[in-house]
């Protein structure tokens, strides 16, 4: 650390600068080195992320660096012993792999039992890795993005999440970089240097939604609107806006994600995914709005819930109204509740849906839309709410036409219950043997009389 | 080298430090440090048992002697120096007589940080989305 504070090195490729980039981080090399030296730190990052070597252009993935590139955008969990549908299965090959992406891919360990025999990795908020993740999803040919998530969530024990919302979250991620590799074909290094892009919600999401389905967006007026909020169109409202994701976190506790919470985690470049049984939303994106400062008053964010089967084709408001930013507890109604301008956005996937459409939702009055009002019942906040429906190339950007059986495929695995017990050659007798468990009639059959008619997802 | 070199040499060189002076005596006279240890987890030549541990091994006859050794590494897994009981290589540790000491992982995160804030030192979405700000969160080493 004296020579890291103290002397500057001569020359980039001396011996001894290369002996320090084996051991140091980035913010070390960083203030040592000078500005020719960022591409060093880009390249560094990579090959520490990968565990690879040479040409990386013609790198051929493994499922472990699949795996260690995707958990940097999607802070995928693969500390579970959850049943994995294909190769092993044993708890030590599970801790195995663990502690393989600990000790080659830069996960984080967190927690070392006393008997040793679980050991615990997080893919921790780390923006350089999760930028240098983002440049070899989108530069690397080799990389395939719907294949790489096939083979890491058939080989680890990850939670897909019963409704499909690691999907979702894939396609905001990839909407992000659809967006980068779009306008920022060499983003880095650059002096000044930005190392990540700054983008806007219209940036985003015209990159995540087909130009048609975006134009619907653009045309569209407040669905719920406070009674000091312009009726103006949504491509006009959310013109002066910044985002800045590259990543997700995964909280810990459903209390922590408040509004100044998601400024802090923007601040490191990433959106927040819902705690467990979290409430109203499975998913945040915040934004600044008309402002570059890093303000808690001028922060919006887009809420996003995903449904996985289309029990409604017709959209259905009382979803909405459970995404009540006051009533999830996003925002506090007696700080936030009196000037709550900066208008938000709400979007429900239902990833199911047999007919692909994103629809702009609007209420016949606006009590269905919102749950906090006013002492004149006037709604407490603005929001632009949409149904996008199915999981199509002619809706969505980030599913590729040649892809999209395996993004079907991926869809049908986030039932992984229901995979469970298709696979017996019996799944009827065993499903009996989990009464209760679900909404198949072989749960009850055998032992209740009349199907009781279950809402089933 | 014959397990009585290690115990000469050991003695040798806490004999040549000299006497404790004012010291806490819970604070060993040696520290010995090996450095990328992940290189001890090769099989020995005709064996099946690693260099660390016979290593371990040899350590472990030291017990007597205030001596504290360290195992650094950064590319290795846990359970090449860490391993649960059932399938340690040493009898000892199977049968709960000797216990290994817990792998320290809490190295801690966003060090360089701490003398440049969010909100204090970057405080614009410009600023955070900087190189200046970005390599310095994370990881130290």
């Amino acid at each position: 650390m004296r020579r890291a504070h103290g002397t500057s090195i001569v020359s980039p490729v001396s011996r001894s600068f290369r002996h320090i980039l084996t051991f140091y981080r980035w913010g070390t090399i960083y203030d040592c080195s000078d500005q020719r030296n960022l591409r060093s730190i880009h390249s560094l990052a990579i090959t520490k992320l990968l565990c690879a070597d040479g040409d990386p252009y013609s790198l051929q993935f493994s499922i472990d660096q699949q795996c260690a590139v995707l958990s940097q955008r999607l802070a995928l969990d693969i500390n579970g012993t959850t049943y994995v549908t294909s190769g092993s299965t044993s708890n030590y090959d599970m801790m195995d792999k663990v502690q393989l992406q600990i000790a080659n891919h830069l996960r984080v360990c967190i927690a070392i039992p006393e008997d040793l025999a679980t050991v615990r990795g997080v893919a921790a908020s780390e923006p350089i890795l999760s930028e240098v993740a983002s440049y070899i999803m989108t530069n690397y040919s080799n990389f395939n993005l719907s294949d790489a998530l096939l083979n890491v969530l058939n080989s680890y024990a990850i939670s897909h999440g019963e409704r499909g919302e690691l999907l979702v979250a894939v396609f905001f991620t990839r909407a992000r970089d659809l967006y980068v590799q779009r306008t920022h074909p060499r983003l880095f290094p650059r002096v000044p240097t930005p190392f990540c892009p700054i983008f806007s919600v219209k940036d985003l999401l015209s990159n995540l939604f087909q130009a048609r389905s975006f134009s619907t967006m653009l045309d569209s007026l407040p669905s719920v609107r406070r009674a000091d909020f312009p009726s103006q169109k949504f491509g006009a409202v959310f013109e002066n806006t910044k985002m800045h994701f590259n990543h997700m976190i995964q909280p810990l506790k459903q209390k922590v994600v408040v509004r100044p919470y998601l400024v802090a985690i923007m601040a490191r470049g990433a959106a927040a995914l819902g705690a467990n049984c979290q409430p109203g939303y499975d998913m945040v994106y915040p934004f600044l709005y008309n402002t570059s400062d890093l303000v808690i008053k001028k922060t919006g964010f887009i809420i996003v819930q995903v449904k996985n089967h289309a029990n409604f084709l017709k959209p259905d408001p009382h979803l909405f109204r459970g995404m009540d930013p006051f009533a999830c507890k996003l925002l506090d109604k007696d700080s936030d509740g009196p000037d709550f301008t900066v208008p938000i956005i709400r979007i429900v996937f239902s990833l199911g849906g047999e007919r692909p459409s994103l629809n702009h939702i609007t209420y016949e009055s606006p009590g269905l839309g919102a749950a906090t009002f006013d002492a004149n019942k006037h709604p407490l906040f603005t929001s632009y709410d949409f149904w996008c429906s199915g999981v199509s190339p002619d809706i969505l950007q980030p599913v590729e036409g040649d892809a999209l059986t395996k993004w079907e495929i991926l869809l049908g695995k986030t039932d992984q219950w229901e995979g469970l017990f298709s696979t017996s050659k019996a799944p009827d007798v065993r499903r009996s043997q989990y009464p209760g468990g679900g909404s198949n009639n072989d749960h009850y059959d055998a032992w209740m009389l009349d199907n009781i008619p279950l809402d089933s997802e | 080298m014959k397990p009585e070199h290690a115990h000469r040499a050991l003695k040798k060189l806490i004999k040549s430090l000299g006497p404790r002076t004012g010291r806490d005596d819970t604070i060993p006279d040696v520290f010995v440090l090996f450095d990328e240890a992940h290189a001890l987890t090769e099989l020995k030549t005709h064996s099946n048992r690693t260099y660390f541990i016979e290593l371990r091994s040899v350590l472990h006859d030291l017990g007597d002697f205030s001596l504290f050794a360290f195992f650094l590494s950064t590319t290795s897994k846990i359970s090449q120096f860490a391993m649960p009981k059932d399938i340690d290589q040493s009898h000892r540790v199977g049968q709960g007589v000797l216990k290994p000491s817990l792998p320290f992982s809490d190295l801690g995160f966003d060090h360089l940080m701490r003398t440049r804030k969010i909100f204090d030192t970057f405080k614009t979405i410009g600023d955070v989305t900087s190189t200046e700000c970005v390599v310095h969160m994370g990881r130290p080493l």
